[in-house]
């Protein structure tokens, strides 16, 4: 059980106002020198109080009218980025969509590419189902081609969707 | 990439839109930092124990108090709502890596008085500071709260958010320690 006083209060609230002990009740400062609790909050609330003047003599904060010019700054700055966020995912969007039919369309239109993209897509599927269907892939070429090229299109736009998005965003 | 930035025109601007942000006119914001600055400043020195570290939690405990939406019943619910905020903004920083506190600076110990009665206070409130960093961080900033602030229990545990009830108990046991350790310096605080 914690020790406690009925004249806690009284003391604490007297010890708060200059003038303790001397302009203060008599029987209230007999009664903070007798009692153990009282004793124990005059000691520590002098201590804390006398340090605190201490603290208050050298101190020097900024005036009050440079912490509102700065908080006027950053509130104005803060909500600049708050405007530019939505715009900054849009661009990354429209980005990694740009970059995806870029990488669709110089697949279309290079050889070389188009030829590995077939083999890729005939070996891909020999792989997955445990059958050759190269020949029926040469079968259906031109389908197989352009649906390759869309998938190798939207492979790109979800891999490059992340990155564009990452260098969009990050601040430094 | 992409950094959105102030040029001086939108800078002129953030004064005038400054009024419509914040719920408080500049001249109210004045009145009440005079009241207030330096109390909380106080506060936030004796409870992080680095007064560098003050200056920059006061910007940032004006800012919030600033940007905040809640409505005052007066100026004393506004000042416990800002050393609340302090009270938080302390917490929050403590989560991250600091120094010892309970180590003493000595450039702080060549700054002592040569004259002896101020030397010996010097001493006394070097010996507290001590103390005081080895409390338990809600056991200091209660103390300072109740002798220093002069918060009522109700105003203490509404900005530490514990129970009123249970403040009395709390305070009893922070002035039992912080005394403890005034009477033998070399103890170990559970509060590091």
């Amino acid at each position: 059980m914690t020790p406690a006083c009925p004249r806690e209060d009284d003391v604490v609230a007297a010890i708060l106002v200059p003038g303790w002990p001397n302009s203060c009740d008599e029987t209230l400062v007999a009664h903070a020198n007798t009692c153990e609790v009282c004793r124990d909050i005059v000691e520590v609330a002098s201590m804390l109080r006398e340090e605190r003047s201490s603290v208050y003599d050298g101190v020097s904060v900024p005036a009050a009218g440079q912490v509102w010019w700065r908080a006027a700054i950053r509130a104005r700055l803060e909500a600049t980025q708050t405007v530019a966020r939505p715009l900054t995912w849009l661009y990354g969007v429209s980005g990694a969509c740009v970059l995806g039919l870029l990488v669709a369309v110089v697949g279309w239109l290079w050889p070389p590419v188009q030829q590995a993209a077939t083999w890729i897509g005939a070996h891909t599927w020999s792989f997955t189902w445990g059958v050759n269907l190269g020949e029926a892939a040469s079968a259906l070429s031109p389908l197989a081609q352009t649906t390759g090229f869309l998938v190798l299109g939207a492979a790109a736009c979800l891999v490059l969707a992340p990155i564009a998005l990452y260098l969009a965003l990050s601040d430094d | 990439m992409r950094e959105a930035t102030l040029n001086d025109v939108e800078r002129i601007g953030a004064f005038g839109d400054a009024e419509r942000t914040f719920l408080m006119t500049e001249e109210a914001f004045r009145t009440f930092y005079e009241q207030t600055a330096r109390p909380v400043w106080a506060y936030l020195a004796r409870t992080t124990g680095d007064d560098r570290l003050a200056d920059d939690l006061l910007q940032e405990a004006y800012y919030r108090f600033l940007r905040t939406r809640a409505s005052f019943e007066g100026d004393d619910h506004r000042r416990h709502y800002l050393f609340r905020i302090a009270t938080n903004l302390v917490r929050d920083h403590r989560r991250r890596p600091r120094r010892d506190g309970g180590a003493v600076d000595s450039s702080e110990i060549e700054r002592l008085p040569v004259d002896s009665s101020a030397a010996d206070r010097a001493v006394r409130r070097l010996d507290l500071n001590r103390a005081m960093a080895r409390l338990k961080p809600r056991e200091r900033s209660m103390l300072l709260l109740a002798y220093v602030q002069g918060f009522s229990h109700a105003e203490i545990a509404g900005v530490l958010g514990v129970k009123k009830a249970s403040l009395k108990a709390l305070l009893y046991r922070a002035r039992q320690r912080l005394l403890g350790m005034l009477e033998t310096p070399g103890e170990r605080g559970e509060g590091e």
